[in-house]
């Protein structure tokens, strides 16, 4: 009798779970999308390369007409991308409207496949440590797949390629290794997205407030881009530097370390000062403030809250005195930078005149060296990008030119063993960018290049090089000798 | 136990190559003259070097075999790397029961060899003097003598001469001098021992080559009469350099009608010319190096001497410290002549392994400083393991026109104490400054903290954007009781 009424409860409380879990199905069926990204990677070291076609797979959210939203590291240096509601012999094509670097996230557009319906993305999410999510996606086979995790933490950090600090969701215990793009619901709310963000946490989610602070749906109207800091901080744990800055135990306060030409307080932050409030918050010496539900965050993820202009206040010390000072939000173009950051589809300039690679460094050419080209990579080249993090590009000095390596080629005979060098001159003059150096080699007058870091001369005869170009072309299979 | 790491562990070095005697192929039957047999000898030493990383420290003793021969004037030579950091040397004579005590008189860790000297005359009694040849033709058989994994006996073996050439000597790791390879295995306890023909030594047994097949390598006479000849005056400077770095550009047509180098002219052409050396405001990039006294420099860097091509860096070689050197230069279309002493590097930070170097140390706040060097980077797995900054500091100080620091200084480790929390992230970063004044020496530095005004010392660090801040009079209160809990006996060696 106590079997029986025990099996009666369990339908009465599983039966509505099920109708919730079909609607939900019913609802994703229509809205998922199966995306199937083919791709190809420029190859910075033979910078005239591209790698050999590759394929991956992931999810793909219908959040307007003909507009499907996934991430950005799914659509990378994609040629063609596929897209199934089920398992349709012939997929829908999209194509990239928008990739939001900053939030790491793609928009895609296209005839979708037939029986879509958009997903509306609520405001705001909710988040309780310790409950079940559900993530789903479907299969290249059209199957309609379900995992789960336990909501952890939440952290703030920035998503790769990225300088906008951002409030993520950490889950453990996930069924599924994630961060395909795929929706995580908690009971019956769409929180976020799976993604990565390089904790490598089990499943890291990106909130829906993260997605609307860019993205209008379901309209796909940009909105315009919000607050980064254009500073680095590193805990203030220092006891004696705290006393000698006057500070007392009831103080937090952590201490910036790095300041860039950009983003907020990158005009007024310097380093050494020590930020104790940020908009009235206190911080402790990690630099985190107390948030009312998820506990302690780096506080500059609050910056990312701020539009672009608003003003922002920070109670410093500053020389052994307590200022206020008040800034205004601004962003980071990494793009603009001497040396810019990675950018996957982004191929790396180039110019090669009998032999001698030229290129412009970026941190994409130093992931020649892999993950950890920091222990790899020619300690000049590091130094150049270390002593160069954050500066941008002026017209003097628009990038950094690098003689990557020569081609072997009788023209360039006994030269051949030169290569991953920074040109740190150019006829005893600074050297602007590739143009500039193109230029130079145009002309018939010999070119006298400073390798860094001791200005060791190479001479060039322009002419001479020249006229090997066709032939080096040829020999080498290289379609074109530049691409700038 | 594999000879390799036993040569390894003997020695306490671990670079590609080892330090090891020859043992031929083939145990000879031959019977060994008996005047090289009088005049063999087996070396006894225990070792004990420094601790980089804890400066105040001494590694434990080591003990290893080698051999050495005699060399006249109440003079044995064998390797530097035998009776390196020696505390305790005996030498045996083959069927003398008695050992004697021997004290280095001469070590020269550059290239390998030290000259001992034993106080009993009587020791010398019926001792032939070895008597130096000249380099040995390739493909010549050239006959060893030693101690071969230890033992009693001296064995003999034989090998020919595979080729002559520049390479570097491993026991500094820093230097290249020119070597004798022979295809003779390699074995330790050999080290120091000489290398005979036609009755005459050609070369001293020193490394081998780990990863390869029998390749073996000897110190020729060159060398050797190099340092005999530097340490008449009872002083040993070394061997000389220039202070260039170049290129074979020549090789390249563009680049000799770019310097309008006549066709029957050749060289190389130079890239750097080093600060504080001797060539510095007399040779300068883009010089083309023709000729170097007497001889014509080819467009690869070799000379023609004596009936072979070697790099023209051993003719420099040939010179001792001070010695001039007539060169010949193209400049600007024309040709130019300059005479130039050769000098020791001059080093700023050491590179070579430490070897009889006692390491000078400043204890403070619980904190190590100490002269950045090879040795303190060994400590840390070697210069690829060290942080960027230091890495590029090590490697390109050399070529700096004004040096930053004349003695870098590292914190090598940190003793914990509450008065030097904070301070983890400093540990194997070179010290820039303190209170703003830049650091120029150790000594500098203690005087930088004595003199330092007011109740906090401020200190910065290369690559650290945020200085250490560290409180003096705690530290001053706290001297003792560190040097106590750590069991330190002295707080500084200057």
């Amino acid at each position: 009798m106590r079997f029986l009424f025990s099996f009666l409860l369990l339908l009465a409380v599983s039966a509505p779970l099920a109708a919730d879990l079909q609607a939900r199905r019913d609802l994703l069926d229509r809205s998922l999308l199966r995306l199937t990204i083919h791709h190809q990677a420029p190859l910075h070291y033979y910078p005239w390369k591209w790698s050999s076609p590759g394929m991956r797979s992931g999810q793909g959210i219908v959040v307007g007409d003909g507009l499907v939203l996934t991430l950005a590291s799914m659509v990378k240096g994609s040629t063609l991308i596929e897209a199934r509601r089920k398992a349709e012999a012939t997929p829908a094509q999209l194509s990239v409207l928008h990739v939001d670097l900053d939030r790491g996230l793609a928009l895609l557009q296209g005839t979708l496949p037939e029986g879509c319906e958009p997903l509306t993305l609520p405001p705001t999410s909710t988040f309780r440590s310790g409950e079940r999510v559900h993530t789903y996606w479907k299969t290249d086979e059209g199957r309609f797949m379900e995992g789960q995790a336990i909501l952890d933490r939440v952290d703030s950090l920035s998503a790769p390629s990225s300088f906008q600090v951002l409030t993520w969701y950490e889950a453990s215990n996930a069924t599924v290794k994630g961060g395909f793009g795929e929706p995580v619901f908690l009971g019956d709310q769409l929180i976020g997205l799976g993604s990565s963000n390089g904790t490598g946490a089990e499943l890291s989610i990106l909130p829906v407030e993260s997605i609307h602070l860019r993205y209008d749906l379901p309209s796909g109207q940009l909105k315009p881009a919000s607050g980064m800091p254009g500073f680095a901080t590193a805990p203030c744990q220092q006891p004696f530097l705290r006393e000698h800055r006057g500070l007392s135990d009831e103080d937090g306060g952590c201490i910036v370390s790095f300041v860039m030409e950009q983003g907020t307080g990158s005009q007024d932050l310097k380093v050494g000062d020590i930020i104790l409030e940020f908009e009235g918050k206190p911080l402790d010496a990690w630099g985190r403030y107390e948030h009312p539900e998820f506990g302690d965050l780096p506080f500059e993820g609050l910056i990312s809250q701020k539009s672009l202009g608003e003003k922002v206040r920070f109670l410093l010390v500053r020389d052994q005195e307590r200022i206020s000072i008040e800034v205004p939000v601004e962003k980071i173009d990494p793009d603009r930078w001497v040396v810019p950051v990675l950018r996957f589809n982004q191929p790396s300039r180039y110019l090669i005149r009998g032999g001698f690679v030229f290129q412009n460094l970026s941190l994409s050419y130093v992931r020649a060296w892999g993950r950890d080209w920091r222990k790899k990579a020619p300690d000049n080249i590091q130094m150049t990008i270390k002593e160069l993090r954050g500066v941008v590009a002026t017209e003097d000095r628009r990038e950094i030119v690098l003689l990557s390596q020569v081609l072997a080629h009788p023209v360039n005979q006994g030269l051949k063993h030169i290569g991953r060098e920074v040109i740190q001159s150019v006829n005893g003059e600074a050297l602007r960018d590739l143009e500039h150096l193109k230029t130079l080699m145009e002309g018939d007058e010999v070119v006298r290049l400073g390798l860094f870091p001791h200005d060791q001369p190479v001479l060039l005869d322009p002419k001479e090089l020249r006229g090997a170009d066709g032939a080096i072309e040829q020999l080498y299979s290289i379609p074109e000798s530049e691409r700038l | 136990m594999n000879p390799f790491t036993w040569a390894c562990r003997t020695f306490d070095l671990k670079a590609t190559f080892l330090l090891f005697l020859f043992l031929g192929l083939q145990v000879s039957n031959l019977q060994a003259d008996l005047s090289i047999e009088r005049s063999v000898v087996q070396i006894s030493c225990t070792s004990q070097s420094w601790n980089f990383k804890e400066p105040w420290k001494s590694q434990r003793p080591r003990g290893g075999t080698g051999t050495g021969f005699f060399i006249g004037e109440e003079r044995i030579m064998t390797n530097a790397h035998v009776v390196s950091d020696a505390r305790y040397i005996e030498i045996k004579r083959i069927g003398v029961a008695q050992k004697v005590i021997a004290r280095v008189a001469h070590i020269a860790h550059d290239c390998d060899l030290a000259i001992l000297e034993v106080q009993d005359p009587e020791f010398f009694t019926g001792m032939v003097p070895l008597a130096f040849g000249g380099l040995p033709e390739v493909d010549s058989v050239v006959t060893t003598y030693g101690f071969p994994m230890g033992g009693t006996h001296l064995s003999v073996t034989r090998g020919v001469v595979s080729r002559v050439q520049m390479w570097t000597y491993s026991h500094s790791g820093a230097d290249a001098h020119l070597v004798i390879q022979t295809d003779a295995a390699i074995n330790p306890g050999n080290s120091g021992g000489p290398v005979m023909q036609e009755g005459k030594v050609v070369g001293v047994a020193f490394q081998g080559m780990r990863q390869a097949d029998n390749i073996g390598y000897l110190i020729p006479t060159t060398v050797v009469e190099h340092v005999l000849e530097d340490v008449k005056d009872g002083q040993l400077d070394g061997f000389g350099e220039l202070g260039i770095s170049y290129r074979q550009d020549l090789l390249n047509p563009m680049v000799r009608r770019i310097l309008q180098v006549p066709e029957d002219r050749s060289g190389v052409v130079v890239t750097q010319s080093f600060p504080r050396m001797p060539a510095y405001g007399k040779i300068f990039p883009m010089d083309v190096l023709m000729e170097i006294d007497d001889f014509t420099i080819m467009d690869d860097a070799m000379i023609l001497l004596d009936g072979r091509h070697m790099n023209f860096a051993e003719w420099m070689e040939r010179k001792q410290v001070g010695e001039k050197i007539r060169l010949k230069l193209w400049r600007e279309g024309q040709a130019i002549d300059v005479e130039v002493p050769v000098k020791e590097w001059d080093m700023i930070i050491d590179h070579r392994r430490p070897h009889d170097v006692v390491p000078t140390y400043l204890i403070w706040g619980g904190l190590c400083f100490t002269p950045l060097s090879k040795g303190y980077l060994l400590t840390r797995g070697g210069v690829s393991k060290a942080p960027l900054e230091l890495r590029f500091l090590y490697n390109n100080l050399l070529a700096e026109e004004e040096l930053p620091s004349h003695e870098p200084l590292v914190v090598s480790t940190r003793l914990p104490h509450p008065v030097n929390q904070g301070a983890e992230s400093s540990v194997g970063r070179v010290l820039d400054s303190v209170n703003g004044e830049t650091v120029e020496s150790l000594v500098h530095l203690s005087s930088l903290l004595e003199k330092s005004e007011g109740p906090f010392v401020s200190l910065s660090f290369l690559g650290q954007e945020i200085p250490l801040v560290l409180k003096k009079d705690t530290i001053l209160a706290a001297e003792k009781e560190i040097l106590k809990d750590y069991r330190i006996p002295l707080k500084e060696r200057l």
